[in-house]
C-alpha cells in the first residue's frame, strides 16, 4: 500500500469539500479518496490499483454509518447524481 | 542453539531492529505532524490508541496506512491473527470488532479506535481454553493450523449470532474462512458441538 494521510470526516460537507479540493482519478492522480467499509478500497490500494495520497474516511458520518434494505425501495433506486 | 533456542520470529525481527535505527534518526521531522487525525487536517502519521482483549495499547506516530493486523501482529507482537492473503478472501485474519466478525487486513488500525477488538489470545480466561479452542482440539478441526486462528474467532462470532443450528447453516455463515487442508468436516463438527451445548 502506498502511504497516505488520513483524516476523518465530522460532517457531510466537510468531506464532499475535501474530496473535490483534491481531486483523483485514482490510478494516476494522487488525490483524495472516500473510504468507508474499506472491502474494496483496501483491496484496491493494497494492490496498488488506487493510489490515493489522501484518505477520507466517511465511516463516522451520522447518517451515513449503515445500510438499510426497505423494502418498498426494492426496484424503484434511482440515480440522484 | 547455544544458551536458549531462539525462533524464527525472535531471529527475524533482531536482524530487522539494526536497520530500523539508522532510518529512525531521519524520522524526527515527523513527530510533530501527529495527533489523532479525528476531524482535523490529514495526517500521515498518528497516535492510535487500540483496545484489545480489554487493555489499551498506544502506538505513537503509527503510519495512517497500517492494517489493523498489521498493527496487531508487528506492534503489539499478536501473532495469533494471520496473514493469509491480505485481500479479505481467506479469513486467516479474522477478529472481532465491538462483536462483529471482521477481516483485520481490509481495516485501518486508525479506523478501529474505540472499539473493542478481540484477537485469538484473548478468548481463553484464566488459562483455561475457550470451549471452541477445546472443541477444535477434540474434534481435530485443523492440519496445518494457519486458518484456525479465524476459524475458531469466526466460529464464535457463528455461534453468538445464532447461525449454527445445522451443518449446512454453519457451512454457509463460515464461507469467509477457507482452509485449505481441508478440515471442513471436522471444524463444522466442533463449532456444532459447542453450539449444542450452549443451546
Amino acid at each position: 500500500m502506498v502511504p497516505f494521510a488520513y483524516a476523518r470526516a465530522t460532517s457531510l460537507a466537510a468531506a464532499t469539500a475535501s474530496a473535490a479540493r483534491h481531486r483523483s482519478d485514482g490510478a494516476h492522480e494522487p488525490g483524495a479518496d472516500f473510504l468507508a467499509g474499506g472491502t474494496d478500497m483496501m483491496q484496491l490500494m493494497g494492490e496498488h490499483l488506487r493510489n490515493p495520497d489522501r484518505i477520507v474516511d466517511i465511516s463516522a458520518l451520522p447518517g451515513l454509518d449503515r445500510i438499510e434494505q426497505h423494502p418498498a425501495a426494492c426496484g424503484s433506486a434511482r440515480s440522484s447524481g | 542453539m547455544d544458551e536458549r533456542s531462539w525462533t524464527r520470529r525472535e531471529i527475524i525481527a533482531t536482524s530487522i531492529a539494526g536497520g530500523t535505527a539508522v532510518v529512525a534518526g531521519l524520522g524526527g521531522h515527523a513527530r510533530r505532524r501527529r495527533r489523532s487525525g479525528r476531524g482535523g487536517e490529514p495526517r500521515r502519521q498518528i497516535d492510535v490508541v487500540l483496545t484489545v482483549n480489554g487493555a489499551d495499547h498506544h502506538l505513537p506516530g503509527l503510519d495512517a496506512h497500517t492494517t489493523l493486523l498489521d498493527a496487531l501482529r508487528d506492534h503489539l507482537q499478536l501473532t495469533g491473527s494471520k496473514k493469509g492473503c491480505g485481500l479479505g478472501a481467506c479469513g486467516a485474519c479474522t477478529v472481532l470488532v465491538d462483536g462483529r466478525r471482521v477481516n483485520a487486513c481490509l481495516t485501518l488500525a486508525v479506523m478501529s479506535q474505540g472499539k473493542a477488538i478481540t484477537t485469538i489470545e484473548g478468548l481463553a480466561q484464566d488459562g483455561e481454553l475457550h470451549p471452541l479452542q477445546a472443541a477444535f482440539v477434540a474434534h481435530d478441526g485443523f492440519q496445518c493450523g494457519y486458518c484456525t486462528s479465524g476459524q475458531i474467532i469466526s466460529g464464535v462470532a457463528c455461534i453468538a449470532e445464532g447461525h449454527a443450528h445445522s451443518d449446512e447453516e454453519i457451512r454457509e455463515w463460515m464461507s469467509g474462512n477457507i482452509c485449505r487442508c481441508g478440515a471442513y468436516t471436522n471444524i463444522v463438527a466442533a463449532i456444532r458441538d459447542v453450539a449444542g451445548r450452549e443451546g
